[in-house]
């Protein structure tokens, strides 16, 4: 009877552990790997077609639909260039080059993914809108308070509430090489400008 | 001693149960992009996403770019596909029900102003027009998303025109005459 009774325990403990693991798996993405470079991140070809078990889980659990790195280069990050994290209530300058592809944009989003709410519904700089300097280079100012020029805005709200934010960066149409070379990309810089 | 055996079967019990939920876990899924876009929409046609409909499917939707997107079933049919996707950058991309790419091409790898080809089943008979160019594919349903890039507000509605000139139709097979 006890050895009965530590069987079906065993079992029950056994599916919680399962259950609970599997869940953990699906919802933070264990199979996903994930690259960087200098504070941005990238997830590892979610569309290959020979994907893990695991990050298979986790990307019909997202609900997305992605597209192979040899079409686009998504990095994404939650920090500036010194590691800290992105806060509505500080100014930023995203400061960069063009990059060896056919379409590149720069987005803000907040930390689910979502555009970043302002009210000039203006989310994002491209390579056709945005404004170059003479070198060729671009600044993106990222605050609440108007700036001139290249500017993606923080609502006001954010920063009072101290919000916390993301940016993205895509490329669209890049050279296959850049996909080896992902970690000795030279990515655009976030440089924090004062906080209030 | 005694408690070997309950641990063996925990430790297989917790495996198992494990890796049967990350193995069936996408077969079970009721909410995936394909359920939700073939409830919403007709098939064999593109309809263009926007905030309202269908954005929660992309990954990383952008600002600066339009989207269409078709789903079809190939289950006794072809799909004839017609987009211009080289003014400008654009991406035509084939997923399969569970979300995988089954294929994807860019401007910058066509060369042709008005990308034109067909999707068949795996084993079906090749009724297509001849001359047509034609993917095989294994799953019979699944959905096709066209990203086209907008570099200006202005063109707005110039892609739009581009996104809704795109189609995506059915080509019934030959029934045998008895």
């Amino acid at each position: 009877m006890k050895l009965f009774l530590g069987i079906m325990v065993a079992i029950l403990v056994g599916l919680l552990i399962g259950i609970i693991t599997a869940f953990q798996a699906i919802s933070t993405g264990w199979g996903v790997d994930v690259q960087q470079n200098n504070g941005w991140r990238i997830h590892k070809n979610l569309a290959d077609p020979q994907l893990s078990v695991y990050a298979k889980a986790y990307l019909v659990n997202s609900g997305h639909l992605p597209l192979p790195q040899d079409q686009a280069l998504y990095f994404f990050t939650y920090v500036d260039s010194a590691g800290q994290a992105l806060e509505a209530n500080c100014q930023y300058t995203l400061e960069g080059d063009d990059m060896d592809a056919f379409w590149w944009s720069v987005s803000l989003h907040n930390v689910d993914f979502k555009q970043f709410e302002n009210s000039s519904r203006r989310y994002s700089f491209n390579m056709s809108n945005i404004i170059r300097k003479s070198d060729g280079r671009y600044d993106i100012a990222i605050s609440a308070a108007v700036k001139q020029g290249n500017w993606l805005p923080l609502n006001q709200t954010a920063a009072q509430d101290n919000a916390r934010f993301m940016m993205s960066l895509r490329l669209y149409g890049i050279d296959k090489k850049m996909i080896e070379d992902i970690e000795q990309l030279t990515l655009p810089i976030l440089v924090n400008r004062g906080c209030i | 001693m005694r408690f070997i055996k309950p641990l063996l079967i925990l430790i297989l019990t917790a495996v198992v149960s494990h890796l049967a939920l990350i193995v069936f876990w996408p077969e079970t899924k009721t909410d995936s992009p394909y359920s939700r876009v073939s409830e919403l929409l007709e098939p064999h046609k593109f309809f263009i996403i926007s905030d309202d409909f269908g954005a929660d499917i992309l990954q990383f939707e952008s600002q600066d770019l339009r989207y269409a997107i078709c789903h079809y079933d190939l289950h006794d049919q072809s799909l004839m596909l017609s987009a211009n996707i080289n003014d400008g950058f654009g991406i035509l991309t084939v997923y399969s029900e569970f979300g995988e790419v089954i294929f994807s091409i860019n401007s910058r790898q066509t060369k042709m102003a008005h990308l034109q080809f067909a999707l068949l089943l795996e084993g079906a008979e090749n009724n297509l027009p001849t001359g047509m160019v034609f993917h095989r594919i294994e799953n019979s349903k699944g959905m096709i998303i066209i990203r086209l890039a907008v570099s200006d507000v202005a063109y707005d509605e110039q892609i739009g025109q581009q996104l809704a000139s795109a189609s995506c139709d059915a080509v019934k097979m030959q029934q045998e005459v008895e």
